[in-house]
């Protein structure tokens, strides 16, 4: 279980940037997802180039639409009330990076004044290579977990701050026992996976999302409109 | 001095008993709250937080609602207020975990893990649970308080009824012994027999009369005891009938309880008559009912016991059953002019 759960946290930390924290439920559900098209278009991050679509007419989802043995599994996940209704007002960030094309799928939910958005790594394949084998998906090697990054997005014209929530300092709060919240400790990795339901989540959020202390410059992504 | 020390001792024992519930409920909701073992900091945090909201309605409850339970009418005296002061501390629990506790305590991170459903429910289970104790508690001292009247009561009815044994008067065992003086003078050969019967009675009188209930047959026994002596002091013109029915031995009886009547128609028949005197005695037992019939002839001259003691025998044998039989027995006592009448039926 545990190197599963390392796994799942890895690869969204290897995806992304190094230090955010990762959730085993979702921020985001059907019921509370919402939607903010300013996040769509062409970004830059770094030396990264991230294009952001509406997912249900993103060209991940054409793809994997037309790829043969993933759509019954599609077919299965939207036919799903509940899924098909987060997943339609959800969006999809695809980059490139060290031979590899990720894609995540970005749902966002308001909490009050803020805007939060859950990303989901689900997909990673060699870019020269495109197959249909799942053995070429990092995603699909192994025992993969899903598992979920939180961020508060700020924009600030052109720009839009990802400010994913500070692991250092939520682990330290765990350790020194000042934060309440439902999470699984891998010692032999180091790791935190919160496990707090979705509304616990939420809850959370709506009530700790102002802190600035939750954040840091190094968790922060700033991505530019290109 | 002493009474305000005592009402001072069991203040602090109210208080120290509060503190162990207040302190063993914090210990249960702690356990209930953590997240993992042994609680963290955190934990304590939350768990004060939530006894802090539960507590003020446990305690209006106790002793502001509760003493109402009893007025009119039952919705608007402790109904609705219950539900009122519930349903704001529920408010503002859910507004203390939800967003206040941030700024009150900003270097912990908690939330309430609780729907507005389940911490009613804690609340209706603490204020069950605190009316349950506090009503069982006043059920103990008020069967306290009801042992210890009783036992008062028990007590107080045991003096009386050594009082009233104590007051069954002696004057004929003088009487007897003025008949034994003279018969020892006229060497009446009936001497050692009576003396005999004497002893008996006094064994019985001074020892055996101090158990609560004695055996029928050993107090039918005194009666029979008495008549003879009776005889001997009386020159043996009496007419005495006896007649004993049923099985005296597996029954008992308080000691003392019978001989008064039979004393009461010596002095006012025998002794006050100066022609034929009768005394029928009839004592039928069915079961464990007994029936005591007595009936004499009035003296003409009623002289003896002239003094403070004059209907005393009467009125204490009434006292008695009163305390030791109640709703058991039925005493007719009837003066027919020439006759005197003693019926007294008992459940044994």
């Amino acid at each position: 279980m545990n190197k599963k759960l390392f796994l799942a946290v890895s690869l969204t930390i290897l995806t992304f940037l190094s230090s955010c924290l990762t959730s085993l439920n979702r921020l985001v559900t059907h019921s509370t997802v919402s939607t903010d098209n300013r996040i769509m278009g062409n970004w830059q991050f770094e030396d990264l180039q991230i294009k952001i679509e509406s997912l249900p007419v993103s060209s991940f989802y054409k793809d994997l639409l037309a790829s043969v043995k993933a759509k019954e599994e599609v077919k299965s996940v939207f036919d799903s009330k509940e899924d098909s209704l987060l997943y339609s007002n959800s969006y999809v960030a695809d980059f490139v990076r060290n031979g590899y094309r990720y894609y995540m799928i970005c749902s966002l939910v308001k909490l009050g004044n803020d805007l939060f958005a859950n990303i989901e790594p689900v997909q990673a394949r060699p870019v020269n290579k495109p197959t249909d084998n799942d053995g070429d998906d990092l995603f699909s090697t192994g025992t993969y977990i899903t598992s979920n990054s939180i961020a508060k997005l700020v924009f600030k014209g052109n720009e839009i701050e990802f400010r994913f929530i500070d692991a250092e300092f939520v682990r330290e709060q765990l350790k020194k026992g000042n934060l309440a919240i439902k999470y699984e400790k891998d010692d032999l990795f180091s790791t935190d996976l919160i496990t707090a339901s979705s509304v616990d989540l939420q809850h959370f959020l709506a009530k700790y999302g102002k802190d600035q202390k939750l954040y840091n410059k190094e968790n922060t992504a700033t991505l530019k409109k290109i | 001095m002493f009474t305000g020390k005592i009402n001072r001792n069991n203040r602090n024992v109210r208080i120290m008993q509060h503190i162990l519930f207040i302190f063993l409920v914090f210990f249960i909701l702690l356990n209930t709250f953590k997240f993992n073992s042994p609680p963290a900091p955190v934990d304590y945090v939350y768990t004060t937080l939530f006894l802090a909201t539960v507590l003020p309605v446990v305690y209006l409850h106790l002793y502001w609602l509760l003493p109402k339970l009893r007025s009119k009418p039952f919705l608007v005296s402790y109904i609705i207020p219950l539900a009122l002061i519930t349903a704001a501390a529920i408010w503002v629990n859910i507004q203390l975990f939800d967003h206040w506790s941030a700024n009150l305590f900003p270097g912990f991170y908690f939330i309430s893990y609780f729907t507005w459903w389940e911490i009613s429910l804690f609340f209706i289970i603490l204020i069950l649970l605190t009316t349950l104790l506090k009503l069982s508690k006043s059920w103990f001292l008020v069967n306290q308080l009801q042992r210890e009247l009783l036992e008062k009561e028990k007590q107080r009815v045991q003096e009386e009824l050594k009082a009233l044994k104590a007051q069954v008067n002696p004057h004929f065992f003088f009487n007897t012994l003025n008949s034994i003086y003279s018969m020892s003078l006229d060497k009446d050969e009936r001497l050692p027999a009576t003396v005999l019967q004497l002893s008996e009675l006094m064994r019985y009188f001074l020892y055996q009369s101090n158990e609560d209930l004695v055996p029928l047959a050993k107090e039918i026994e005194v009666l029979k005891d008495y008549i003879a002596l009776q005889r001997i002091r009386s020159d043996e013109k009496l007419d005495i009938k006896t007649v004993i029915e049923g099985d005296a031995e597996q029954q008992k009886i308080a000691p003392l309880l019978l001989i008064p009547f039979l004393e009461n128609s010596f002095k006012h028949g025998v002794k006050g008559d100066v022609g034929a005197t009768f005394i029928d005695l009839k004592i039928s037992l069915n079961g464990n009912s007994l029936n005591f019939l007595l009936e004499n002839n009035k003296g003409t001259v009623d002289v003896v016991e002239k003094n403070d003691n004059k209907g005393l025998g009467l009125a204490n044998v009434k006292r008695r059953l009163d305390l030791l039989y109640p709703a058991r027995h039925h005493l007719i006592i009837q003066d027919q002019g020439k006759d005197f009448i003693v019926n007294l039926q008992l459940q044994l």
